[in-house]
C-alpha cells in the first residue's frame, strides 16, 4: 500500500455570490489552486482564520462537494474515476466529524439509533445482534456507558455529544477521519479529554486524522504536519514543530505572536497585521497577502509567489517572496525562547497528575482520608 | 512591565466591591452562584476565569441590574461602588442614575448595537443620554472616540449601519461607546470570544491601554486563561458557581493552590516547549440539580477525600491570594511527597 492516503492536486473551488439577472456575480476563490499530500497514519492540521477556506477544502477532500478545477486521490483513485461501488467504499472509509455534533446528530434518534445508522449502511454483514453488540463496543471505547444507548443527544454535555460524534464516525470502519473544528465548541478540561481520546483512537484503529482548526496550541498538540491557509491558498506547509519554531510566511509569523499563552509576563512581540482580512471577493494582484504584510516590497504587488523549499532539509515549504526576512524576523522574535521552567509550578502539575493516576502515595500523605472512585 | 506588580499593595480603595452574592433560580433549592465576593481596584483588570456554565455572565448581568427578579432570585449581596454602598438587588436603580460610571461590553456586539441607526449616532447618544452636550458637540467627542479605538477614517465610519463593519471593528465601536463617558468600572463578557486571534490581540492591546490611561477598574470576563495572563492584575477562578481561588495574577500562573486550577492550567495545549499528553479534568460539571454538598468541585477532583462534604472555607495566605479547597496550602504535601 502507498504512503499516501489521500492526495489533493491543484484543487479549487470557486463561488459566484451576489449575481443579479443579468449581471455576472462577483467570484469567491474559497479554495484556490491547493495541492497537498496526507501520509497513512499521520495527523495532517489546517490553520488558519476564519474565512481562510478550511471547511471548503475540507469538504472537497471529503469529495462531499466538487471542486471547480482539480481532483482528489484516495488511497490512488480520483473520485471522476469512481464507480458507486468504489463511490460506497469512500463513504465508509473517509468520515467526518463535525465542530458542533449538536446540529449533526438527529434529535429524535436515540445514541443507539445514531451510532447504529451508519452500521447498518456499510456493515451490511452484521446481525442485529452483532450491530448492538458493536454499538455497546464503540460507546464504551469513545468513553461513553453502555447504558447511554437509550438516551437522546440533548441529555448530553458537549463533551460527550463529540464523543458520540466520533463513534458514529468510527462505526463504519472509516481508515481517515477528517475533524472539522472538533474540539472547538469545548470547554478547556474537556477538550483535553477529546484530544486524548482521537490521539488514542488514532493508534487503536490505525487512522489517518485531518484536523482542521483555528486554534494553534491544539494544532501543535494534536499533529505532525501543518498547511497555514490564507484566503484560499496555502501559504506554509511542513511538520508542526519545524514550522512554529521556524516560521517562514509572515502570516504564520503574524499568528503564532498573536497566542496568548498562559504564562504571566510574557511579553511577546505582537506582529501586527495591517488593516483588516479583505473582501473574499476582493482581487487582489501579486501575493494575496501583500497589503497586510510588513515585508512586502514592490514584486510582492505584482507576482503571485510560487508555494516551494524554503529548507533544504525539511519538507518545509512557503509561498512568499522574502521567507528569509521572515526567517530572520522570527529568530530574532520569541519564537524560539521556551519558557522559563518554574519548579514550583512544575512540583504541582506532577503531584496533580499523580493523584488522577490514583497514586497511593498522595491520598495517603493527604492524611486519613477515603480515596474513592473517581468518575 | 506590567500594572500586575503592584497588586500585593493595594494602596487605594477599590473603586467596586461585591460582598457576598448568593442567587439561584427562583423556587430552586440550589443557588446558581454562591458567596461571591469580589474587589476591584482603580487602574487594575480583575479576570473572572472558568468554564462554561461556571456563572460568569449572570453575576455579571447581577451586579449591572439587568436580571429579572422573577427568574433570578438575588438572596443577598452588596456593592459598594464609589463610596456608595447598595444590595445587589436594587443594582438596576443604580445603574438608571448613574449609568455613566459604570458600562458593559458583551462578547457579541451586535447584541448591544441597534442595527437601524449608524453607529456614530449610537455613540453620541450615549453621550447626550448623560451630559447635556449639543449634537454637533457629541457627534465631535463620537468621531474622537472612534478615532481613539483605532478605527480609521473615522468620520466616515460614523455614518456606517453596524452591519457594514467587521467583527473586529463593531468590537471596537463597543469600546467607544462604553468608555465614551469615562467609566469608573467597565465590565468586558468575553469581550474577544468571537473574534480571530490577531484581531483578539489587537483588541487586547487596545483595552490594556485605554484602561490604563483612565485609570479605570475593569472586570474582565472570559474562559481564556491566555487572554487572563495578558490582561489581568487580579483573577478569580469559580467552577459551579464557587470562587475556588483568588489572587493577584502571578499567584495563581506560578502558584495555583486550588486543584480546580491546577487542573485547568495543566490541560491546556502548549505553543512552545515539550509536547506531551495533556492532564485532564475528569468527568463533566455537574448540573445545578446533583450539585454535590460541600465543595462543589469534589465529584471530578483526584485528591477528593471524606473531608469534602464539608464545604470548605476560603484560605487566605500572603498577597491577598485565597483558596477554598480544605487541602491548601498544598506546600505541606508536595514537601512530604518528593
Ligand atoms: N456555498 C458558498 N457560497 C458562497 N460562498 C461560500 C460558500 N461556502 C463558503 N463560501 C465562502 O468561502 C470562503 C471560505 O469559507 P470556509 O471554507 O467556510 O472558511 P473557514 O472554514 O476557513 O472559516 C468564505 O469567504 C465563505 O464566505
Ligand atoms: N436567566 C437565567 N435563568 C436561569 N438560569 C440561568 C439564567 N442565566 C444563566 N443561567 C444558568 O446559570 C448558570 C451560569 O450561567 P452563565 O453565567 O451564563 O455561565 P458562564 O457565563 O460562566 O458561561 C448556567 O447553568 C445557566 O444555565
Ligand atoms: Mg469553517
Ligand atoms: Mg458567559
Amino acid at each position: 500500500m502507498s504512503d499516501i492516503i489521500l492526495k489533493a492536486c491543484n484543487l479549487k473551488k470557486y463561488y459566484e455570490v451576489n449575481q443579479g439577472l443579468f449581471s455576472s456575480g462577483d467570484l469567491v476563490k474559497a479554495v484556490d489552486d491547493v495541492s497537498l499530500e496526507v501520509r497513512r497514519g499521520e495527523t495532517f492540521a489546517i490553520v488558519g482564520e476564519s474565512g481562510c477556506g478550511k471547511s471548503t477544502l475540507g469538504r472537497l477532500l471529503m469529495q462531499l462537494l466538487v471542486p471547480t478545477e482539480g481532483e482528489v486521490e484516495f488511497e490512488g483513485k480520483a473520485l471522476s474515476k469512481h464507480s458507486d461501488k468504489d463511490l460506497s467504499t469512500l463513504r465508509k472509509e473517509v468520515q467526518f466529524v463535525f465542530q458542533d455534533p449538536f446540529s449533526s446528530l438527529n434529535p429524535r434518534m436515540t445514541v443507539r439509533k445514531l451510532i447504529s445508522e451508519p452500521l447498518e449502511i456499510h456493515r451490511k454483514d452484521l446481525s442485529s445482534k452483532q450491530r448492538d453488540d458493536k454499538v455497546k463496543q464503540l460507546l464504551e471505547q469513545v468513553g461513553l456507558r453502555v447504558e447511554h444507548a437509550n438516551r437522546y443527544p440533548h441529555e448530553f454535555s458537549g463533551g460527550q455529544r463529540q464523543r458520540i460524534g466520533i463513534a458514529r464516525a468510527l462505526a463504519s470502519g472509516p481508515k481517515l477521519i477528517i475533524g472539522d473544528e472538533p474540539v472547538s465548541a469545548l470547554d478547556v478540561s474537556v477538550q483535553a479529554q477529546v484530544v486524548n481520546l482521537l490521539d488514542d483512537l488514532r493508534d487503536e484503529f490505525e487512522l489517518t486524522l485531518i484536523i482542521i482548526a483555528h486554534d494553534l496550541s491544539i494544532i501543535r498538540q494534536m499533529s505532525d504536519r501543518v498547511a497555514v491557509m490564507y484566503l484560499g491558498k496555502i501559504v506554509e506547509m511542513g511538520p508542526v514543530d519545524e514550522v512554529f519554531s521556524n516560521p517562514r510566511h509572515p502570516y504564520t509569523l503574524a499568528l503564532l505572536s498573536a497566542v496568548p499563552e498562559p504564562v504571566v509576563g510574557q511579553e511577546k512581540t505582537l506582529i501586527s497585521l495591517l488593516g483588516e482580512t479583505p473582501s473574499p471577493t476582493a482581487s487582489i494582484p501579486g501575493c494575496r497577502f501583500n497589503n497586510r504584510c510588513q515585508f512586502a516590497r514592490n514584486i510582492c504587488r505584482k507576482t503571485q509567489p510560487e508555494i516551494s523549499v524554503a529548507e533544504a532539509h525539511e519538507k518545509h515549504i512557503v509561498a512568499c517572496h522574502f521567507w528569509q526576512d521572515v526567517a530572520q524576523s522570527a529568530s530574532e522574535n520569541t519564537m524560539n525562547t521556551s519558557r522559563t521552567r518554574n519548579e514550583k509550578l512544575e512540583a504541582r502539575f506532577k503531584l496533580y497528575q499523580a493523584a488522577l493516576k490514583g497514586e497511593k502515595a498522595v491520598p495517603k500523605l493527604l492524611g486519613a482520608i477515603e480515596q474513592e472512585e473517581l468518575t | 512591565m506590567l500594572a500586575a506588580s503592584s497588586s500585593s499593595i493595594n494602596s487605594s480603595l477599590p473603586v467596586f466591591s461585591v460582598a457576598d452574592l448568593n442567587m439561584r433560580i427562583a423556587g430552586s433549592p440550589t443557588d446558581l452562584v454562591e458567596n461571591f465576593s469580589i474587589d476591584v481596584f482603580p487602574g487594575h483588570t480583575l479576570c473572572i476565569v472558568g468554564e462554561s456554565g461556571c456563572g460568569k455572565s449572570i453575576s455579571a448581568l447581577a451586579l449591572m441590574g439587568l436580571l429579572s427578579p422573577t427568574e433570578i432570585d438575588i438572596r443577598s449581596g452588596t456593592i459598594r461602588f464609589e463610596g456608595q454602598e447598595y444590595p445587589v438587588s436594587e443594582a438596576q436603580n443604580a445603574r438608571h442614575l448613574r449609568g455613566d460610571r459604570l458600562a458593559m461590553i458583551f462578547q457579541e456586539p451586535m447584541t448591544s448595537l441597534n442595527p437601524a441607526y449608524k453607529v456614530g449616532e449610537q455613540i453620541a447618544e450615549a453621550i447626550t443620554c448623560h451630559h447635556p452636550f449639543s449634537s454637533d458637540e457629541a457627534k465631535k467627542r463620537a468621531i474622537e472616540m472612534l478615532a481613539k479605538v483605532g478605527i480609521p477614517a473615522p468620520a466616515a465610519r460614523f455614518n456606517e449601519y453596524p452591519h457594514q463593519l467587521s467583527g473586529g471593528m463593531r468590537q471596537r465601536v463597543m469600546i467607544a461607546m462604553a468608555l465614551v463617558n469615562n467609566p469608573s468600572l467597565l465590565i468586558a463578557d468575553e469581550p474577544t470570544t468571537a473574534l480571530d486571534v490577531t484581531i483578539q490581540a489587537q483588541i487586547i492591546e487596545l483595552i490594556r491601554n485605554l484602561q490604563k490611561e483612565a485609570n479605570m477598574g475593569t472586570i474582565m470576563i472570559t474562559h481564556d486563561l491566555g487572554v487572563v495572563a495578558k490582561l489581568a492584575t487580579d483573577v478569580v477562578v469559580m467552577y459551579a458557581g464557587q470562587i475556588v481561588e483568588k489572587g493577584p495574577v502571578e499567584a495563581i500562573f506560578n502558584d495555583p493552590q486550588h486543584p480546580y486550577t491546577i487542573g485547568l492550567l495543566s490541560s491546556m495545549p502548549k505553543l512552545t516547549g515539550q509536547r506531551e499528553r495533556l492532564a485532564t479534568i475528569p468527568g463533566t460539571v455537574p448540573t445545578i440539580q446533583s450539585m454535590p454538598s460541600g465543595c462543589r468541585f469534589s465529584s471530578r477532583c483526584p485528591f477528593r477525600a471524606a473531608i469534602c462534604k464539608e464545604k470548605p472555607v476560603a484560605r487566605s495566605f500572603k498577597n491577598n491570594h485565597s483558596v477554598s479547597c480544605h487541602f491548601a496550602p498544598l506546600d505541606v504535601i508536595l514537601e512530604l511527597s518528593v
